[in-house]
């Protein structure tokens, strides 16, 4: 069989294992929204920010990443580390891009997490925390 | 009345249970905006084999992903967990240790006469695997595997259709440069496998993948006339499009493969014409005292865009696909040429001609959003990769004695150049197969 012959005989059979179980991605209609919300920052949260941000690796220039906002809601101990699963909910732009930014942004928070240097006297300002991942490009 | 009460009764619940579960702090929302746009570290693990294969396999899906300025291989040198079984699940932590954020692991074993090649991708940090499959081939084939398998994992993990197992065809030059000697080339993305269409005796130019890849339509300059040719791929056969009084050049596919389009020279003017295939009937698109060339189709067959010095100089312009509603859409300084539509058809790709400088770039069909991805000495001819995110091109760089092909991606970084025998020009990436 030459090179040039676009028919090589190749084949996919069949997927093995599991496909793709990582991040919970729901629509933003169904998420609850939290009662109390109210933007509130202090250096507690800027520097989780921060730690959240560096780690926030993303492919430039997808298709459409502009419009695609992606929040994901965690809930922290007073470690730092996360509990149980953050949920995330992401909007715009079209599919793919919005998989693979919705998969980003849980990477991104979990490198970052634990999340050290918390003040433990502020943890009512720390404990429960809504990202809201949105490319400025 | 007694539905109305029921419903009534449920939303002073559902209003109970909100208050309930109301926590007693507030959530803070944190607004992200910055990321960090490095390429995202991965390692890729050697295939198991028991020959060299499933390294080799690695190696090119590391340099495929490494190439596409996306990903960053990690060095095997840092692995702590040596895989021994791919069906089983790693141990995560090593490989978040050494901060990578995706692993790829898997298998390559030959069956009567086949290789059986395997894969699972796995989600570091989410402890998950993304994606696992097989494929069968030739051994021979194996590069066309490697790509297939890193085109799996860039779309996993970008949400764009890869680009990797997709091949080019070119213009490779030859000899001295006053007698220099074209062949036509084609060679898999990233420079492998390349070999020579044509054995060198007519200087050809422009050639052009059809949508399904089994055919190229260039010009060549045979028994002294330039000529637009079709060539099959798979039989080497080659044909004559239309048998025009004229010079035709500049020859590109319809979307749909039905159709070549072309410009016809004639007393000085040139125009563009499209010529069916099947019924071997032409159709002339402008018809103007000037000359109009380098037409392309956008994605969707519906509107052409070409080049024309009517006004004065090169610029671009667009028109439907039937010819009708011709208007110019470069207005900035210095002449336009090759346009060169996207196949997300959001974009068209072009040269640009100012002082002594060439410049490749891009802009809306509507001619807004100008913007330069690179600029330097002698450059032409932009092709875009069949997702619409990186564009091969070629540049003669100042002092060379001939030019060479390089890609870069959209966003204007990660500037290549493709390795090819000798010189080379004119490079056209093929469609990906679906």
């Amino acid at each position: 069989m030459t090179n040039h012959c676009p028919h090589i005989g190749l084949s996919l059979l069949m997927a093995l294992g599991m496909m793709l179980t990582a991040p919970e991605v729901t629509h933003a209609s169904d998420a609850t929204a939290p009662a109390a919300v109210q933007p509130h920052e202090n250096s507690a949260t800027n520097s989780l920010r921060e730690d959240v941000a560096k780690n926030w690796n993303f492919p430039p220039g997808l298709a459409g990443s502009k419009h695609v906002r992606v929040r994901v809601h965690l809930k922290l101990n007073r470690s730092g580390e996360i509990v149980g699963k953050p949920k995330v909910t992401v909007t715009g732009g079209p599919k793919g891009t919005k998989q693979a930014m919705a998969a980003a942004a849980m990477r991104a928070v979990l490198r970052a997490a634990p999340f050290k240097n918390l003040p433990i006297d502020q943890y009512d300002t720390w404990k429960e925390v809504s990202l809201n991942f949105a490319p400025a490009l | 009345m007694i539905r109305k009460s029921f419903v009534r009764l449920l939303v002073v619940l559902a209003g109970l249970m909100a208050v309930a579960s109301t926590p007693a702090y507030a959530v803070v929302e944190l607004n992200i905006n910055k990321g960090n746009v490095q390429p995202m570290p991965i390692a890729i693990t050697d295939l198991l084999s028991n020959d060299t294969l499933g390294p080799q396999i690695s190696s090119v899906i590391a340099a495929d992903l490494q190439r596409s300025g996306l990903f960053a291989p990690i060095n095997k040198q840092a692995f702590i967990e040596k895989i021994t079984n791919p069906d089983s699940t790693p141990r995560f932590q090593d490989w978040t240790s050494i901060n990578a954020q995706a692993l790829v692991t898997g298998r390559v074993t030959q069956e009567g006469g086949r290789l059986r090649a395997e894969f699972r991708l796995w989600d570091t940090f989410g402890n998950s695997q993304m994606i696992g499959q097989q494929f069968f081939a030739q051994p021979d084939n194996w590069r066309r595997v490697a790509h297939i398998i890193a085109d799996a994992i860039y779309q996993k993990i970008t949400g764009e259709k890869g680009y990797f197992d997709t091949r080019v065809v070119f213009v490779a030059e030859s000899g001295p440069k006053t007698a220099r000697k074209t062949q036509l080339g084609i060679m898999d993305q990233d420079g492998a496998n390349a070999r020579m269409l044509t054995d060198g005796s007519d200087l050809v130019l422009t050639p052009r993948f059809s949508p399904n890849r089994q055919e190229v339509t260039y010009m060549s300059f045979a028994n002294q006339q330039p000529r637009v040719y079709l060539l099959q791929l798979q039989t080497g056969q080659r044909e004559l499009v239309g048998n025009f009084p004229g010079m035709t050049f500049s020859p590109r596919f319809s979307p749909d493969g039905q159709r070549v389009i072309m410009s016809l020279q004639q007393e000085g003017n040139a125009n563009i014409y499209t010529m069916d295939l099947r019924s071997r009937t032409t159709t002339r698109l402008t018809s103007t005292a000037a000359i109009d060339t380098s037409p392309s189709y956008s994605p969707d067959g519906t509107q052409v865009a070409f080049e024309s010095d009517r006004g004065g100089q090169p610029q671009i312009y667009v028109m439907n696909a039937d010819g009708s509603n011709q208007r110019r859409i470069s207005f900035g300084n210095g002449s336009y040429s090759t346009p060169v539509w996207s196949p997300r058809g959001d974009l068209i790709a072009f040269t640009k001609r100012a002082g002594g400088n060439f410049s490749i770039g891009v802009m809306k069909p509507d001619g807004s959003g100008e913007r330069i991805l690179t600029s330097g000495s002698y450059s032409e001819g932009p092709t875009w990769a069949p997702n619409g995110r990186v564009i091969m091109f070629f540049r003669a760089p100042s002092g060379a004695s001939g030019p060479q092909i390089y890609s870069i991606d959209l966003t204007g970084y990660n500037e290549q150049k493709i390795p090819t025998p000798g010189f080379a020009s004119d490079p056209a990436w093929s469609p990906l197969l679906e």
